[in-house]
């Protein structure tokens, strides 16, 4: 075993996304919830060409295609080295199938229970999309599914990080989505408005206006995981060293104390024997909601104090919008950025770090409005 | 990596056989059904068919919902068993698996929404599968890690592996585990559609079943690592000695009819207990009563257990199919086996199914039980299996 590396974490071995198509476009709400638009960020309506053959996609739901999709890419970028007992499946969802969900509720309710729809309501599960990837990748280890908000995908990280710490399995697909629908994106604005005003987002833009809310997105990455020293693919180059998931005091976005964050991000990193000194990109979870938007600034602040130096500060929301596991797009593109060396360009940077731009390690860091925080160390 | 052992300290339940561990444990033994009409919720199918409802009793605060109600209440009653007072547990977690979340509220909304009415978008605050176990935490006071895991028919097993791997690995001292679901249209009707639903009420392992019956209900143990527990001089009930995953990977809802999928979860389970297969007096079957479950589980339990297969009983006529709580559910009544040395009847049974290889349990009857095995599985395939050791001599992970 790498002796470097700490054996509880993994190496990203493929990394693998589906993005939303840019500019957000609108998005029609039920007439029934008041009808109008709302600004959305969503994913091509077929995202699956290409990855997924066509007698497997028509069986599935569209969160099915974007979470196999992404697996698929994972898998392709990994080496296509996924398959048996040791092989297992860890996905993060917030709701699931929920447009097939939806479909056979409708159904059943108009057609008072006269011959539901038996292939959506096997869509409409929630582990559906991990059992898609398992049949298509014949992983028969662990197969798993985390359901908790906005931390579902950080969950299904934790999960896969403990079987390949114990054994359990030699390699992991982790996968995480959602997908967009109205009756979600109505329901959200009951309790966490969306912006009101047609404006695609800008997280912690200083030039750009402080809008209150943020706008619904779509989306899915997937990781594929090995053991560090495992069998799989020793050039793998990229490994997830420390990952935080906590709740905090207080759940409230106004009780958040600076130095509890640090102290936070500084537990993340203590495993790996790593600082926030060691820190070249810091990839926040913003999401151009103004209140959060200040949180992170006050935040940040504090980090690049506690860094001691030219700390580089990104964030990447605005390419997909906010929704329950957008958070993995956030970690596919910290991890990509370790792999290639280089700031990407999709990440919109805050401030710029140090003049030659190199990243090896990106810590990824997230406040859940769900009162937890997370954060990801992602290093060579 | 030293593990460290898992205690079970605390139990708590809520099913069509009552709202406490005591009627329960008195049904079991009577042979009492908990089968009967559907009452919940408006539904064409009520004249034909038989589910486990909870009975009348159940509080459902307002701002809640009937999955977060059932949670709480057996979530509350394990706490009160363990010995833990509410509100004082900054650092204990909740781990739940749940599959419909508040579904039933969401399912009055839409009927309420394509009738053309207006309903309040306040009744989906509950819709999310994690909503029950956010209810747990602030309800109880438990400020620790919240985890809610979906794996269909296996969560509630799962939830509990969840919440092992936490006390094993050293990343929590307690954990409130279990799982929860409450029965809904979707799922009443999602199941008759694939015409998985018995008539007459499910009859496991049965020569002539047709099928499983819904229920509904809650289970929450108390976790504990095993020193803590000592160290505040709880009672131990039994341990979560082992736990086995697998996935067959080969259909969306359909099991590998070998059953090789779930054969991996038990020996994993065994293993990780550092258990053999002739140490296990007990197995609660998933046996849920369709032909397909019920022949691949059988296959399983043969090719592991070879000439010695142990007493072996599915409980879900007594419950009903209760989804992500059946796990959990489960898993009390294996702890109760362990505690009162006797092992429940596969009610429903009239004539076993001539190739299962074994005779299940037929009436509740002494056994002495030392290590006992629950299974689950669930759709996608996803197989999971517990083992439990007695308190007096639990065998450590």
């Amino acid at each position: 075993m790498n002796p470097t590396v700490p054996p509880e974490f993994a190496t990203i071995e493929g990394l693998g996304q589906v993005r939303p198509t840019l500019p957000p476009q609108p998005l029609a709400m039920p007439t029934g919830l008041g009808g109008g638009e709302c600004l959305a960020y969503a994913c091509p309506a077929q995202p699956h060409q290409g990855c997924v053959s066509p007698a497997v996609a028509r069986r599935l739901s569209r969160l099915q295609l974007l979470t196999l999709t992404a697996a698929h890419r994972a898998v392709q970028d990994g080496g296509g080295l996924i398959a048996g007992p040791g092989a297992g499946v860890f996905v993060g969802t917030g709701l699931g199938s929920l447009g097939a969900t939806v479909e056979f509720l409708e159904d059943v309710i108009r057609r008072d229970e006269a011959s539901p729809m038996p292939a959506r309501f096997i869509t409409s599960v929630h582990n559906a999309s991990a059992s898609a990837i398992a049949i298509e990748f014949q992983c028969q280890g662990e197969n798993r599914t985390t359901t908790h908000d906005s931390i579902s995908f950080e969950l299904a990280l934790g999960q896969a990080l403990t079987a390949l710490r114990l054994g359990r399995i030699e390699r992991a697909v982790v996968a995480a989505g959602d997908e967009l629908h109205p009756y979600h994106v109505a329901a959200m604005n009951h309790c966490q408005p969306w912006r009101k005003k047609a404006e695609a987002l800008a997280p912690l833009s200083p030039t750009a206006a402080r809008l209150h809310g943020s706008l619904p997105g779509e989306g899915a990455a997937a990781f594929v995981l090995g053991r560090p020293g495992g069998n799989g693919r020793p050039e793998a180059s990229v490994c997830i060293r420390g990952l935080g998931l906590a709740p905090r005091p207080a759940a409230d976005l106004g009780g958040i104390r600076t130095e509890d964050e640090v102290a936070f991000l500084q537990k993340v990193l203590h495993p790996a024997n790593a600082t926030l000194a060691d820190v070249d990109l810091i990839l926040l979870g913003a999401d151009g909601d103004a209140a959060l938007d200040a949180v992170y600034g006050r935040v940040i602040q504090a980090v690049g104090a506690a860094a001691g130096g030219d700390l580089a500060v990104g964030v990447f929301k605005h390419l997909c919008g906010e929704f329950a596991t957008a958070s993995a797009l956030g970690l596919a593109l910290a991890g990509d950025a370790v792999r290639q060396g280089r700031l990407l360009p999709d990440i919109a940077l805050i401030a710029s770090g140090r003049a030659d731009n190199r990243i090896d390690n990106v810590l990824t860091y997230t406040i859940h409005r769900n009162g937890f925080h997370s954060a990801c160390w992602v290093s060579r | 990596m030293p593990r460290r052992k898992v205690a079970i300290t605390g139990l708590g339940i809520v099913s069509a056989l009552g709202l406490t561990v005591e009627e329960t444990t008195a049904a079991l033994e009577a042979g009492r059904s908990g089968l009967g009409p559907l009452t919940l919720f408006p539904s064409q199918r009520r004249q034909h068919i038989l589910v486990g409802q909870v009975p009348s009793g159940l509080t459902v605060e307002r701002d809640s919902s009937r999955s977060m109600a059932l949670a709480c209440h057996a979530a509350r009653a394990a706490g009160q068993d363990a010995g833990l007072a509410d509100g004082a547990q900054e650092r204990t977690a909740v781990v739940l698996g749940a599959c419909t979340g508040g579904m039933l509220e969401s399912e009055a909304f839409l009927r309420e929404l394509l009738a053309g009415g207006s309903p309040d978008l306040g009744r989906l605050r509950h819709h999310t599968c994690g909503s029950a176990t956010d209810g747990v935490a602030a309800r109880l006071g438990l400020g620790g890690l919240r985890m809610t895991i979906s794996d269909a028919c296996a969560s509630g097993a799962s939830a509990l592996a969840a919440a092992g791997d936490l006390i094993a690995c050293g990343d929590a001292d307690v954990v409130f585990a279990g799982g929860v679901d409450t029965l809904t249209a979707l799922t009443l009707n999602g199941f008759c559609s694939l015409l998985v639903v018995a008539d007459d009420g499910c009859r496991p392992f049965d020569a002539e079943r047709q099928g499983l019956s819904l229920g509904e209900g809650g289970a929450v143990l108390v976790l504990e690592e095993e020193q803590h527990a000592l160290s505040r001089q709880a009672r131990i009930h039994g341990y979560l000695a082992g736990w086995g995953f697998s996935c067959d990977a080969i259909h969306a809802t359909a099991p590998d009819p070998e059953g090789r999928g779930m054969q991996r979860a038990m020996a994993g389970a065994l293993d990780a207990a550092g258990l053999r297969p002739s140490d296990i007096d007990y197995i609660n079957a998933h046996g849920s009563g369709t032909v397909d479950n019920d022949r691949a589980e059988a296959a399983a339990i043969r090719r592991l257990f070879a000439d010695r297969v142990p007493a072996v009983s599915s409980t879900k006529r007594f419950f009903g199919h209760t989804l992500a709580a059946a796990g959990a559910i489960e898993s009390v009544v294996c702890i109760l086996s362990l505690e009162r040395q006797r092992v429940p009847a596969n009610l429903g049974l009239r004539e076993a199914d001539a190739d299962l290889g074994f005779e299940p349990v037929a009436t509740t009857r002494a056994t002495p039980c030392r290590a006992v095995m629950s299974n689950s599985f669930g759709f996608g395939g996803v197989n999971c299996s517990l083992v439990f050791t007695q308190a007096a001599e639990g065998a450590g992970r």
